[in-house]
């Protein structure tokens, strides 16, 4: 299995029935989708407008996906059009600034290198990212080698467990294990920088 | 808490980081979504398992909790308004042991017991009370005799006749005429669908609850 | 069940395989390159050709009926004189039941059980059979599909598909010459068949036979007669409202009646019936008081194209919601139904 098919179990859950696995999807791609969409448009109300929109139609016509690609190339697809619509129907708007849109080719996926803030982006809240992003590099350090390794081999190189435990030369429970220990190792240390508050959140 | 996460084998925790990588036993998707959905802490740990995905490959993606909380309690209020999506259940395949307690339908295509007006075409269906996603009564459904390629030519029976009774284990018979009837108040206002015809109303049908 | 096939004559086991094999899903329309849709105009003037054919012509054939892999089968009649209006279905698969209609006056036959049940309905409801209203053309687009023979008479095929998500599509065979309904599939999400109708053999234009409808409803020496309660009411009075609206769908009837009215012994109980129609289907919401001996837990089946979704409403009532249309529409009804008092 490679990492295009990670999803697949989740996309056949919500076809059965279970819009919970919609929602664990919704968590895992929300960012990369919102980035995105923020590569096209300017607006950062905008931007979740249209990141929202994307998913509702996602979450309509997920029923009849057949995976003839990966599920995120297919969400994708969805960011992309809903993006291209919401900035033709913009244009139509005369009272809407030129600035409003950016110029930036969507295709590209590629980190946007240095910080620039968008509208809507408070230095508090770069600087919490900032943290998170420091936080999590410096995790990573600390971890052994080999969970460091099987994390990396699987969010990076996006290998299978099947495909590490063979790079690695161990079982694949092992491998499970590994990377399951690596994420909570990293995640102990986020505790700071995630809401304490109490209360059901997610 | 020590710098050593437990590893205990049925640590949800692991099921989730299991499923974020496609990656879970197929069984145990639906018990993870549901501990997801039930258990707050899981829920952070779910984000923080992708946040901490995405920041390796992006650091841009390095977002707050709290804004990403924000977008999906804003989403889920228009999932709300959607059509709910339901796909029928398969239904389980009856084990050998026999549900005693569950009676036959009457299979005698003479008119018995006409009295109720109930029509002598036994019909099981199999209705999944599994809770929704709120965690409300919300039901899924399955269909008890699947669809038979077999055409019958008789018209007494349904495609039960070529398999035993699906009672599936851990299911009870509800004797429920009360279906029949709605039916019937239902099909007096007759519109275009050819189920207005007596011949597609009025079916005598059990109801089996799968007790979850 | 040897014994039971040997009761069905064996013509008619012939002639419902032959139906059957006519019934199979036809490949060939799925590849077919989709037309567009007829325009409001056209999409009308077909609806109402249809209607009107329903309403105007006589007719008297075998209707078939097939669903979850069952078939059954009535012998049906129609017919209009003027100002009055006649009908008869009587269900041919040992069953025996009989419907006539006079008018507005509805008799329900069990000649076995030498039951009848005797009904005024609602002159706007009367008819026993399919109603399709132009104004479908809201909720349906409409398409041309070719043409093919059923029971013999060259047929237009037409499809409706469901503007919205909230009703399942149809494809209806549409007698050439008459505009008569001679065959009507209820097609679901993935376009397979979920129930279907059709005449295995039909006369049309035939002389109207009014004493085939009358003489039955005469006789009926030794039948126990019931007369169900059942008159109009409104949902406002009776402390209700819908706070949100379907698309295409008005509220159509409304009557406060029993269920069944022949009942093995209990009580009749009285529930408040709200129809409502987007001109080609129907939903019926059943509000009553909750008896806790009966209303257990919520509840969704599926006969055929039909859902039903059954659930409590606050503490004190019970929702039915029936009708042959996806289940999120019947949800969406459920969570429309408001209490007001």
């Amino acid at each position: 299995m490679n990492a295009a098919d990670s999803d697949a179990q989740l996309v056949e859950r919500f076809k059965r029935g279970d819009r919970r696995a919609f929602e664990m999807l919704v968590v895992k791609y929300q960012r990369r989708i919102e980035r995105l969409i923020a590569r096209m448009v300017r607006d950062a109300d905008l931007v979740e407008d249209i990141a929202q929109e994307t998913f509702i139609r996602a979450y309509r016509a997920l029923p009849q996906f057949r995976g003839e690609s990966a599920f995120y190339t297919w969400l994708y697809r969805i960011a992309v059009n809903s993006a291209k619509k919401a900035l033709a129907d913009l244009k139509r708007d005369p009272v809407i600034p030129e600035s409003a849109f950016a110029q930036r080719d969507e295709d590209d996926e590629t980190s946007r290198g240095a910080t620039e803030l968008t509208d809507g982006e408070t230095p508090e809240s770069l600087l919490a990212s900032k943290e998170i992003a420091a936080t999590v590099n410096a995790a990573i350090e600390a971890l052994s080698d080999d969970l460091r390794q099987a994390i990396t081999l699987r969010e990076i190189e996006g290998l299978s467990y099947e495909e590490i435990a063979e790079a690695m030369n161990c079982p694949i429970g092992t491998v499970r294990s590994r990377i399951f220990r690596a994420r909570e190792a990293i995640a102990e240390r986020l505790r700071p920088h995630i809401d304490a508050k109490e209360g059901k959140r997610w | 808490m020590n710098n050593d996460p437990v590893d205990a084998a049925d640590d949800p925790r692991r099921l989730l980081s299991a499923m974020a990588d496609g990656e879970a036993d197929a069984a145990e998707v639906g018990p993870g979504c549901a501990a997801w959905a039930a258990d707050d802490e899981l829920g952070r740990r779910w984000h923080a398992y992708h946040l901490i995905g995405d920041v390796l490959r992006s650091e841009d993606l390095a977002h707050s909790p709290a804004r990403d909380q924000a977008f999906l309690q804003r989403l889920r209020l228009r999932l709300d308004d959607e059509p709910a999506v339901l796909a029928p259940q398969p239904l389980q395949q009856p084990q050998p042991a026999p549900v005693a307690a569950a009676p036959r339908p009457a299979r005698r295509w003479m008119p018995m017991a006409l009295a109720a007006g109930v029509m002598a075409l036994a019909t099981v269906l199999v209705v999944s009370l599994a809770p929704s996603t709120q965690g409300t009564a919300g039901p899924s459904l399955a269909r008890a005799p699947d669809a038979s390629a077999v055409p019958v030519a008789t018209v007494a029976e349904p495609a039960l006749q070529a398999q035993a009774e699906p009672v599936p284990p851990g299911g009870r018979v509800l004797r429920d005429a009360q279906l029949d009837r709605y039916l019937r108040a239902h099909r007096e206002y007759a519109t275009a669908l050819p189920g207005s015809l007596p011949g597609g109303a009025g079916r005598s049908i059990t109801t089996v609850a799968l007790d979850r | 069940m040897r014994a039971r096939l040997a009761c069905i004559p064996w013509w008619r086991l012939v002639a419902l395989a032959a139906v059957l094999a006519a019934l199979q899903p036809t490949p060939a329309r799925a590849g077919e390159p989709a037309s567009p849709p007829l325009s409001t105009q056209e999409a009308r003037k077909w609806l109402a050709r249809i209607h009107a054919a329903a309403h105007d012509r006589n007719y008297q054939g075998t209707l078939v009926f097939s669903a979850d892999g069952t078939l059954s089968s009535a012998r049906v009649a129609h017919f209009s004189e003027g100002t009055q209006s006649y009908e008869r279905i009587e269900v041919l698969d040992g069953r025996m039941q009989q419907t006539f209609r006079h008018n507005d006056r509805v008799y329900t036959l069990w000649p076995h059980a030498k039951v009848a049940v005797v009904e005024e309905r609602d002159p706007r409801q009367a008819s026993l059979r399919p109603v399709i209203e132009p104004r479908a053309e809201e909720s349906y687009e409409l398409r041309e599909q070719g043409s093919e023979h059923v029971a013999g008479r060259e047929a237009q095929i037409l499809l409706l598909s469901p503007r919205d998500g909230y009703r399942f599509a149809q494809r209806l065979w549409i007698d050439r010459r008459t505009g008569l309904v001679l065959r009507a599939d209820v097609l679901g999400p993935k376009q397979q068949v979920l129930e279907s109708s059709a005449f295995s053999q039909v006369e049309i234009d035939v002389k109207a036979k009014p004493q085939t409808v009358l003489q039955p409803m005469k006789h009926l020496d030794g039948y126990r007669q019931v007369r169900p309660s059942q008159q109009p009411a409104q949902l406002e009075q009776h402390g209700w409202a819908l706070n949100a609206v379907v698309p295409g769908f008005k509220l159509s009837n409304c009557t406060l009646r029993t269920l069944d009215p022949v009942d093995g012994g209990a009580a009749p109980r009285s529930v408040l019936q709200a129809v409502f129609s987007d001109g080609l289907t129907h939903i019926s919401l059943f509000v009553e008081p909750i008896d806790r001996s009966r209303h257990q837990r919520a509840l969704q089946t599926q006969l055929g194209a039909t859902h039903t979704l059954m659930q409590p409403h606050g503490n004190e009532w019970w929702v039915t919601a029936m009708g042959d249309v996806p289940p999120q529409t019947l949800q969406k009804f459920q969570q429309a139904l408001e209490r007001r008092r």
